[in-house]
Parts: C-alpha cells; sequence; structure tokens
C-alpha cells in the first residue's frame, strides 16, 4: 500500500469496513460482493454449457441411450437404490441428480436440474450481478469524485444500499440451498406459483435487491442535482455522469413497479387473488406485462453505466474530447425515456393485440438509434485521434465491437416478421448476451481496469491485461456467435435435451463457454496478485481530464486536499497532462 | 415546564453547506415520492384491468362488502391529520416547540385512529370470510374454491332480515351451476392496496414518533426543519393516495 | 465426446438439406419466403454498417496510432451535418425494417384465409394434441400436425395449463399458447416433408420433451392419414411419455414396465395402504390423481385428465395396453369389442 494514509489504510478492523459511511469503501465492497456473484453465476453457465455438449436426444425425438451391439437394446445401469436404468449418451446431470441433489424427499430428474440451473445463473446474473454492478462498485467510487465532492448526498443511504445486497444475495443463497428455483429467471405466471421449489424466496430477494438499486438511483440523482460544483453546469459534466444520471432516473421510475409485481405474485402464490392465476379468473399475460414493463427498461439500467464508462475511456485514451458531446448526452436521456415504452416487443407472439405489436416493433426501432449515435460518435472520437492501447482501452474496442454485434442483432430481433422465428430460440440468448455481456461486461472489466490504479493504488500487469481482454473477445465470440446460427436453425431456449443437428454449434459454444471462464479466472489472479505485489501506481497514469485524477492515489479518506480544479470544458487535453501520464 | 434549549444544527461534513443539505434532501425526499406513486401506480393498473373485466363485481362488492361510511371517516380523519401535519411545519418554522410538539402528538393520534378504523373493517372481513383463499388444487376435475362468504345469515332470528342477509350471500357465493362471482380478485386487490397503504401509515407513525423525541431535544427551530418538512412530504404523498383508494373502493356501486 | 467440430452442417437432414448459409431451414411455408427474403436484406444492412463500423475502427486505430507528433490532436468537438446525418439515415432505414417486418407479422397473425381448414391444437404438460375434421366427418387427433401441402390451414390454440408457445421453424412461425385464451396462426404449407415442432416458452419440467413434427402431405397422403382416426394407445402414450417412462429412466412420475398388477404403498387421506395396480387404480389416477398418492411422491404433482381431454374410450385403450404389458406400437383399440387388436388384423 503508499505510504500517504488513504481511505483504504486511515481506519482498519471489519466494523470499519461494513458500517462504513465513505462511498469509497462501499465501492470496494460492491466490488468483492459484485465479482462473488458473478462467479457463482458463472458456475452455473459453466454447469449449462457441460450439459449441452450432448444432444441426449435422437432424430425422432426418443432418448439417446448408449446401445448394447445390436444397436436396440439399452445398456442399463444400476442407480442407487438399485433400479435398473438406462444411460442417456453423454448427459452429466442423470448421475448428479442421483448422488448429490436429492434434496428432502423430492426426487430430482435430469430435467428439473437443468431447469434449476438456468434459472439460478438467470436470476444471479441479473438481479445479484449486472445490475448493481457499474452502479454499485463504479458509479460509488468515482462518481462523487468527478465532481469534486466529498461524498454522495446521502451516505448512510448508501451504506443501506449495499446492506440491502448483501440481505438479497443472502436470500438468494438460502433459495439455492433449499433447492433452488426452477421457474425461469423471468418467474412467468401460471408456472412460477405452481411450481413447489424455492420461488418465495427468491421473489423477496429480488424485492430486497431491488430496493438497494432504487436507493442507489435516488442518491445518484441528487448528488449530481446538489452536489456538483457551481462552474460544473450540465453540459460541463463527463458524460460518465450523464450516464449514472438517466440510469438513475431508469432505476427509480422502474424498480417500483417490479416490487409491486413480485408482491403480487407472492399474494397470487399465497392467497390466491386470481390476477394471474387463469383458473380464478386472472391473466398469465398480464404478469408478462408487468413483468417487462420493468424488466425492459432495467437492462438499460445495465448498459447505460457502460456506454458512460465507454465515453471515458475513448476520451481518455484517444486523448481527444468525445466527438459530439451533446449528442452523446441526449442520447443518454432519450434511451433512459424511451425504454420505457418498449417492453412488448418481449412479448410480440405472447398473444398481445396486433396494435401493441406494431407500436413495441416501431418505438423499439427508435431505442436502437440513440444507441447508435453513440457508437458513431465513439468512432468519430478515434478520428485524428493519439490512440494507444492499453488494456482499458482494449476493453474499449471490444465494446465498440461486441456491443456492435449485439445492437445489429436487435434490429433483427425488432423487425416483427423475422422475430416470429426467433422468439425464444438461440438467438435471443446470443443477442441478449452480447449486449449484456459483450456491452456491459466488458465495459466494467475496462472500467475496472481503468480505474483500479486509483482504487488500489497499485498498477497490475499490463501485459496480462491486454491477453485478457484480447482472450475474453475471441472466446466471447467462440461462445455466441454459434448460439446465433442455432436460434436461425430453430433450437429453442431452455431445452436440455435437443435434436441432434444442433449437437456441432453447442460443442463449439461450451468449448468457448469453458475457455472464457479460465479467461476470467486468470483475470482474477492477476488483479488480486497486483493488490500486494503490483507496482505503486501515478496520481494519473492514463493522462485523464476528469476530476478524479486530481486527487491522491488511492484517495484520502475526504477525498481531495484543498480544492479541486474544476475544469471548465469537459476533456480538454494538454501537454501537461501528456507529460503526466509518462 | 422545563425550558428546552435549541441544539443548533450541524450540517453534515460532505456537504459544502447548509442551503446544499437543505437542496439535497428535498431532491432526494421528491424522488422517494416518485418511487412511491410508481409503486402505487403498478397496483392502480392492475385495479383498472380487472374493474374492467369485472365491472359488476366491483360494483356488488364495494356496496355489499365495503362499509362507505367507514371510509369516510378515515378519509377526513387523514384529511385533517395532512392539516396537522402542515401546521406542525409551521409551527417549526416559527421556532414554537409547543406547539410543534402538540401537532407531532396530534398527526400520530390521527394516523392511529385511521388504523383503528381499518382494524375494525378488517376483521370484520376476515369475520365474513371475505379475503382471498388459496385455489385448493387438491380436488381434481374443477376447481373448487372454498370462499364461503357469509354475512351469518344464520344466526339471525328475524326471517326478513335472514332473507335479506342470505340474498348478499349468495351474490357471492357459488350458484347452483358453480359459477362464482370471483370474489377473491377484488378482495385480493382490497387488502393489498389498502394494507400497503395501511403499511406506510405505520411507517409514517414511527417517522413522526423518531420526530417528536427529537422535538423534545430541542434540535427543530427555524434554522433547521427539514426533517419536519421532508416527513409532512411524505404524510401528504400518503394522504394523497388514500383519496384515490377511497372512491376507487368504496364509491363504485 | 469432445470432437472438434470441423463440419457444422447438418447432414442427411431434409429440413437442412438447403445448406443455407444462415443455417435456416428449408421453407416448408409461403410465409417462410418471405421472412427469408426479410433476414437476407437485414442481414446486408447490419453487414454493411457492421463492417463500416470495424473498418473504420480498425482503420483510425491503426491511422491514428500514438506516434512522436500526434501526442496532442485537434480537439474536434462537433460537426452537426455529420452527426444529424447520421441520426436521419438509421432512422429511415429503421423506418423501412419495421414496415417490412409489419407486413409479414400481419400476414401470419391476421386474419385466416376464407377457405382455411381449421385444426385444433391443445397444448398441455407436456404434450400436444392437434385435433382436425376429416373429410367424412370423424375427427381426427394426433400429436403429430398433418397438413395438407397447399392448403391454408389456421391453427387454433389454446393452453390446459402454463404458458406454452407453438413453433415450427420451418414454417418460420411461431404463437404462444394461453391458457384461458384462443390465440390463432396461419399456415400455408408449400412443401412435402416432416419437420419438427417445438414447444418454446418455458413450460415446466418436461420442457424439453414437449417435441413433435408437423407432417405436409401430398392430397392423396393426406386424405389416407385422414381415414386414420382409430384409437391407437401407442399414439395416446405421447400424452403420458413426459412423466412416464416404460424403460424405468427416472423420470416425474413412476415408469410404466412391468407396472400392472404391482403391489404400492400409497397414501389415501394420510392413511397409509397397500394397493395393486389394476384398471380403477389407473382410471383414478387419471381421472382424480390426488386421491391416492405414491408414497414416493407424497406431494403427488400428476395432472388430472379429465373427459375431454382423454374420453372414456381412450383411457380404456391405455388401461388395456397397460395391462398387455409388452407396449407394442402396433395395437389398436377395437370400439365394438373394446378390445386391444394388432393392427391390419379385423
Amino acid at each position: 500500500m503508499s505510504d500517504h494514509v488513504n481511505y483504504l489504510n486511515a481506519k482498519s478492523g471489519w466494523k470499519s469496513w461494513l458500517f462504513t459511511l465513505d462511498h469509497k469503501r462501499i465501492g470496494v465492497m460492491y466490488l468483492a460482493a459484485t465479482i462473488f456473484a458473478f462467479f457463482l453465476g458463472g458456475i452455473f453457465a459453466m454447469a449449462i454449457r457441460w450439459e449441452l455438449m450432448d444432444p441426449g436426444l435422437t432424430q425422432d425425438g426418443k432418448p439417446d441411450y448408449v446401445m448394447e451391439q445390436d444397436g436396440t437394446t439399452p445398456i442399463l445401469r444400476k442407480t442407487k437404490d438399485g433400479k435398473e436404468v438406462p444411460v442417456v449418451k453423454g448427459k452429466v446431470l442423470q448421475y448428479v441428480n442421483e448422488t448429490l441433489l436429492t434434496v428432502g424427499d423430492e426426487k430430482q430428474t435430469a430435467s428439473t436440474l437443468y431447469n434449476k440451473l438456468f434459472t439460478l445463473h438467470g436470476a444471479i446474473m441479473v438481479f445479484l450481478f449486472i445490475i448493481p454492478a457499474i452502479p454499485g462498485v463504479l458509479g460509488n467510487f468515482v462518481l462523487p469524485l468527478m465532481l469534486g465532492a466529498k461524498d454522495v448526498a446521502f451516505p448512510k443511504l448508501n451504506l443501506l444500499s449495499f446492506h440491502l445486497w448483501i440481505v438479497g444475495a443472502i436470500f438468494f443463497v438460502t433459495a439455492l440451498v433449499c433447492g433452488g428455483i426452477d421457474t425461469g429467471w423471468t418467474f412467468y405466471a401460471p408456472y412460477s406459483f405452481q411450481s413447489n421449489t424455492a420461488v418465495g424466496l427468491s421473489v423477496i430477494g429480488a424485492f430486497v435487491l431491488g430496493f438497494s438499486s432504487i436507493f442507489t438511483g435516488m442518491n445518484f440523482i441528487t448528488t449530481i442535482h446538489a452536489m456538483r460544483p457551481p462552474s460544473m453546469s450540465w453540459f460541463r459534466m463527463p458524460l460518465f455522469l450523464w450516464a449514472m444520471y438517466a440510469t438513475a432516473c431508469i432505476q427509480i421510475l422502474a424498480t417500483p413497479v417490479l416490487g409491486v409485481t413480485l408482491a403480487l405474485l407472492g399474494f397470487e402464490k399465497l392467497y390466491g387473488v386470481g390476477i394471474f392465476d387463469p383458473a380464478l379468473g386472472g391473466d398469465a399475460v398480464l404478469f408478462e406485462h408487468f413483468f417487462w414493463f420493468y424488466s425492459h427498461p432495467a437492462v438499460y439500467i445495465m448498459i447505460l453505466p457502460g456506454m458512460g464508462i465507454m465515453s471515458e475511456l475513448i476520451s481518455t485514451f484517444s486523448r481527444k474530447p468525445i466527438f459530439g458531446y451533446s449528442f452523446v448526452a441526449y442520447s443518454s436521456m432519450a434511451i433512459a425515456a424511451v425504454s420505457f415504452i418498449v417492453w412488448g416487443h418481449h412479448m410480440f407472439v405472447a398473444g398481445q393485440s396486433e396494435y401493441a405489436t406494431l407500436t413495441f416493433s416501431l418505438l423499439t426501432f427508435l431505442v436502437g438509434i440513440p444507441s447508435a449515435i453513440k457508437v458513431f460518435n465513439w468512432v468519430g472520437t478515434l478520428y485524428k485521434g493519439s490512440i494507444s492501447f492499453e488494456t482499458p482501452m482494449c476493453y474499449a474496442l471490444a465494446f465498440i465491437g461486441l456491443f456492435t454485434i449485439g445492437g445489429l442483432t436487435g434490429l433483427i430481433c425488432a423487425t416483427l416478421s423475422t422475430d416470429i422465428h426467433l422468439h425464444d430460440t438461440y438467438y435471443i440468448v446470443a443477442h441478449f448476451h452480447y449486449t449484456m455481456m459483450g456491452g456491459t461486461v466488458i465495459a466494467f472489466l475496462g472500467g475496472i481496469h481503468y480505474w483500479w490504479p486509483k482504487m488500489f493504488g497499485k498498477m497490475y500487469n499490463e501485459t496480462c491485461g491486454k491477453v485478457a481482454a484480447v482472450l475474453v473477445f475471441i472466446f466471447f465470440n467462440l461462445t455466441f456467435i454459434p448460439q446465433f446460427l442455432l436460434g436461425h436453425m430453430g433450437m429453442p431456449r431452455r431445452y436440455h435435451n435437443y435434436l441432434p443437428h444442433f449437437e456441432n454449434l453447442h460443442e463449439l459454444s461450451s468449448l468457448g463457454a469453458f475457455s472464457l471462464g479460465m479467461t476470467f479466472l486468470f483475470m482474477l489472479c492477476y488483479l488480486v496478485h497486483s493488490l500486494k505485489n503490483g507496482k505503486e501506481a501515478p496520481d494519473n497514469p492514463w493522462g485523464g481530464t476528469t476530476v478524479e485524477w486530481q486527487t491522491a492515489t488511492p484517495p484520502v479518506e475526504h477525498n481531495f486536499v484543498g480544492v479541486p480544479e474544476i475544469p471548465e470544458e469537459p476533456y480538454v487535453y494538454n501537454v501537461e497532462d501528456a507529460k503526466r501520464a509518462h | 415546564m422545563k425550558e428546552v434549549k435549541e441544539v443548533l444544527h450541524e450540517t453534515a461534513h460532505h456537504f459544502d453547506s447548509a442551503e446544499q443539505e437543505f437542496d439535497a434532501c428535498k431532491t432526494g425526499m421528491w424522488i422517494f415520492l416518485v418511487t412511491e406513486i410508481m409503486l402505487f401506480g403498478g397496483l392502480f393498473v392492475g385495479y383498472t384491468v380487472f374493474r374492467n373485466w369485472n365491472p359488476e363485481l366491483w360494483k356488488l362488492a364495494s356496496e355489499y362488502i365495503l362499509d362507505w361510511k367507514l371510509g369516510a371517516l378515515n378519509t377526513l380523519v387523514l384529511i385533517i391529520s395532512s392539516w396537522t401535519m402542515v401546521m406542525g411545519v409551521y409551527s417549526a418554522q416559527t421556532s414554537n416547540l409547543k406547539a410543534l410538539k402538540r401537532y407531532l402528538l396530534l398527526t400520530i393520534l390521527l394516523a392511529g385512529a385511521f388504523m383503528v378504523v381499518k382494524g375494525f373493517e378488517y376483521t370484520a372481513k376476515f369475520d365474513h370470510h371475505a379475503f382471498p383463499v388459496a385455489a385448493d388444487y387438491s380436488e381434481s376435475k374443477t376447481l373448487v374454491i372454498e370462499r364461503g362468504f357469509t354475512l351469518h345469515s344464520d344466526q339471525e332470528t328475524d326471517p326478513v332480515k335472514r332473507a335479506e342477509l342470505k340474498k348478499i350471500e349468495d351474490i357471492f357465493n357459488k350458484d347452483t351451476q358453480g359459477n362464482t362471482k370471483n370474489l377473491n380478485v377484488f378482495m385480493g386487490f382490497y387488502f393489498t392496496m389498502t394494507g400497503i397503504h395501511g403499511f406506510h401509515i405505520l411507517i409514517g407513525m414511527g417517522l413522526l414518533a423518531w420526530l417528536y423525541v427529537r422535538a423534545c431535544r430541542g434540535e427543530f427551530h427555524k434554522q433547521y426543519f427539514t426533517p419536519i418538512e421532508m416527513v409532512g412530504l411524505y404524510w401528504h404523498i400518503v394522504d394523497l393516495i388514500w383519496i384515490f383508494l377511497f372512491p376507487l373502493f368504496y364509491l363504485v356501486g | 465426446m469432445l470432437e472438434l467440430p470441423l463440419r457444422f452442417f447438418a447432414e442427411n437432414i431434409d429440413e437442412f438439406s438447403n445448406n443455407d448459409p444462415l443455417r435456416l431451414p428449408v421453407k416448408a411455408s409461403e410465409y417462410a419466403t418471405e421472412v427469408d427474403h426479410t433476414f437476407y436484406v437485414e442481414y446486408g444492412i447490419c453487414a454493411f454498417f457492421g463492417l463500416l463500423i470495424y473498418g473504420l475502427t480498425a482503420f483510425y486505430c491503426l491511422k491514428y496510432r500514438r506516434r512522436k507528433g500526434n501526442e496532442l490532436p485537434p480537439h474536434i468537438r462537433h460537426n452537426y451535418p455529420l452527426e444529424i446525418f447520421w441520426t436521419i439515415v438509421p432512422t429511415v432505414i429503421c423506418f423501412w425494417m419495421f414496415f417490412v417486418g409489419a407486413g409479414g407479422y400481419l400476414t401470419v397473425m391476421g386474419a385466416a384465409p376464407k377457405d382455411a381448414r381449421i385444426v385444433n391444437v391443445y397444448g398441455k404438460q407436456w404434450f400436444w394434441e392437434f385435433t382436425q375434421a376429416t373429410p367424412a366427418g370423424a375427427t381426427h387427433k394426433s400429436d403429430v400436425l398433418y397438413l395438407e401441402v397447399n392448403k391454408p390451414v389456421q391453427l387454433r390454440m389454446i393452453s390446459r395449463d402454463v404458458l406454452h408457445s407453438l413453433y415450427m421453424p420451418s414454417m418460420r412461425e411461431k404463437m404462444d399458447v394461453i391458457p384461458n385464451r384462443y390465440t390463432t396462426m396461419n399456415v400455408m404449407p408449400i412443401r412435402e416433408g416432416t419437420y419438427d415442432l417445438y414447444c418454446t416458452e418455458y413450460c415446466g419440467d418436461q420442457h424439453s420433451g414437449m417435441i413433435s413434427k408437423v407432417k405436409v402431405l401430398s392430397t392423396p397422403d393426406y386424405l389416407k392419414e385422414m381415414e386414420n382416426v382409430q384409437i391407437k394407445p401407442a399414439q395416446l402414450y405421447a400424452k403420458c411419455a413426459a412423466c412416464h417412462d416404460l424403460e424405468n429412466q427416472p423420470k416425474a412420475g413412476p415408469s410404466w414396465k412391468g407396472l400392472w398388477g404391482k403391489s404400492r404403498a400409497i397414501l389415501e387421506g394420510g392413511v397409509e395402504k397397500q394397493i395393486t395396480v389394476d384398471e380403477a387404480y389407473i382410471r383414478e389416477s387419471v381421472r382424480d390423481p390426488n386421491v391416492k398418492m405414491v408414497k414416493e411422491t407424497p406431494q403427488g404433482g400428476m395432472i388430472a385428465f379429465p373427459e375431454d381431454q382423454l374420453t372414456e374410450q381412450e383411457l380404456h385403450a391405455l388401461v388395456l395396453w397397460i395391462k398387455e404389458g409388452s407396449y407394442d406400437k402396433d395395437f389398436v383399440y377395437d370400439e365394438k369389442t373394446k378390445t386391444l387388436v394388432k393392427e391390419g388384423k379385423e
């Protein structure tokens, strides 16, 4: 650690961390927490990809048993309770269910297990990782520093947000221990209240996590409104702040609706109210409307902060201001606004009216335009820039590559006629992984690598960083491009047994997934290694122009010694900055 | 009575000035109120959808199961409590500690009265078996829902009255063909919406009690009355939501 | 297990015999032709913009990489004409894409053509049943969708329990099947063949198993199939296959291997009893599953099949099939003698 007193070493002991009011410490705790969630969700992803390597079915839809020499009699094996059971070729879960996972009296079939795997992967990734990660880690750490402020507006509320994350995580882990859930992360009625898995616990967990998100949003909006320095007008803010502001707007407006939806689902299960249960006069499609009214804006909660990070990275590593600053700022707000009126594009074939479907399709195209504008602006920033390729920039370039694919395939999904073929197939899985993972996770990693020196005062090994970035890009494509093709072929989602003609592409995808998993482990290793053994980081290793680079590295407890100098215009690079970076 | 000394308020260290702190608190509270509106908004949307699908049920249930007089009483109580809250804020702004304490207590009392009336309403519903009951899936063939809405007509001695009560009971129970009026949905929305609202009233009472304790310590005066004003905003929203709930449930018939 | 996949093409399957570069299946419906055209045009546009972005990014990274002399680049902040241009052009393209897509969609979801044959579909956990009127006036029921080539059809679909979705990739058509409300889908098959049919809305444990086929037949073959209205237990078994295996494969429900005459412990009203599997027990298990619960699965879970989903005759046919025990596919239920006979025999 550095020699000066900073926020990391000023106080010690677990209480000084768990009950801290310092936004920087809260950000670091969120980092540990969300990384844990990422790896937990990732383990489930690996299990899913392992199971999907073999079809499990023959061409006419019968189970693909391992046969005796004659080719017609299946080979039998004895199970633990003495039954003789045929062996399905290559499928691992048929063994797992007998040895490990008999929960209480309930026998788990291989399919139940698989259904739980994909549900838990989705729920943990969405609720525990992607939605909280960038706002919780980088938003918390960087936002006040970028404003030249001493903390967020409501530090105690900030701590409460983090504690609520912990509580929500405990509920999810408890649900996991109690046998998991098998409803799909989307909890569609009526199956979700008929399933006898730990739905109640997960619903409460998601509800609590929703409040964590709402309070973070409240904090950020208030901080940006009330604690901006007088010389930093709206259009002089760095674009990361515009992105966080737009994200926070969505968080406070959309998340309460999720809360209500989950509450109603809970009441439906407990009291048979009859809102979503068709047998009692309710409507299952109404649940879909309620659910997606939150969950579509939620995906913009996921991507907007990533786009904010992108603006910072592209600018710093091209040493130029972002081209078209005001268009990018307006785009963030436009995305936030339009995100609320496109939820029906998840329900094109759900039985809603044609007029609704047509409207949602048109609006979905409109919501893609601001994102496209941003990509053009970032590429425009590269023009005549002075581009260096440190690790954060590698991630920024990877983002352009991957998010472009995600966004363009989104156009194919928004087109009604093609979406009829592609909805609920692997095409959609690939599309959202390109935007959420190829977009948000890549941007998150870029941001982590960018602000890591500021957060911990250490530099990680630059070669490792670059290698990991390139490998992530390659393996990510290897994992998910086959899934686009699978979608075209008609491979449905949430299937663990599939017809054999999908096998080759699934194997390729799994190969990519395992490689990707190893790369993330490698990344964790060199980052953790840098905490102890990394080189001391200078105050401004990248030559950034935003205010956080003016503090000490790591920052002192109250962020700034004296009053920071607020730049008159954002993103002004000069020769001193260039020199300082070296 | 012992004279309570005014306690000077220290602006939180991360703010640059008292004005900034006040601005921030106000912004934060308004944002929170927006989230409350979105929360209840979702419920109102659900209400609209189901009332559209079951217009007759809504009219009948509102008329026979809910007592509009109690609802009107509660509305009056809450409106008065909003007035006492406003007076409380004004007292703090004019450093009138005695009046502030009085108005805070009155608001808490009125809120309590609201909850008591609510309690009576709820227990009456439970007594009449007018609450959503989980569907009984264990009997196959057709779904049997044991609601058994009752006004205890069997305990009524006067035959005329008994016939009246029985008539109302029959509206909501299964008819001879096994058709039900799906009272579950109406009662589900009633309990969910008024219940969540009542929960907010309880939280409000807690906040007011906290304010009272701090007021007794002399923390509120014309230089600093932010928490009073913030809780006041919260209280007004909670009142406003009830003013929507009341006609939508009690005045449908 | 980990064979390096050198060939990504599904060979020897009629459905992919077109070797489409996008791996789209053969076009089996009139709609598919329209949609595939949209696919290709849109991918063309997307490829153009994608390559433009990739190309410019790569080019700029190369040309403007940091070297001596370009350490402080010009601070270009705006070029309003350019920005407006690249706002308007994508918007126009998106509008165009929307109209193309909407047109296709309305073909599938709109009103059926006047001469469309109606096929009723119901989805239930975890099987499909397709019912259509035969020319002879009988009702043809099957778990396979039989269509006559070049004759328009409207599928009228409803679910008996949770959300399902009927998907036929070769037709490029899909529609959710929801409880309590009918959804419809227009299909115009133009190519004979057998194509896959999936459930593509997650519906619980055996969602992966809700796979069937759609068989588009020439007119004479179709008429021949429509004469096939006899009750076949092996075909009825499709309704039970998701939970009951014939080979002891562990599934949600007990296997039927050697089921008849088995003695088992059950709970009736909380009281433990021993019963023997016979016709009465099977009938009760189908109509009223939760009266007697097998001790190993006390929480039950078998879904009831009332008479409109499994007629008395069909139930009897299944009972006889279980009793017979060989699970031979060739049996047919003779309604007159109320026995099972081998197909082809009188």
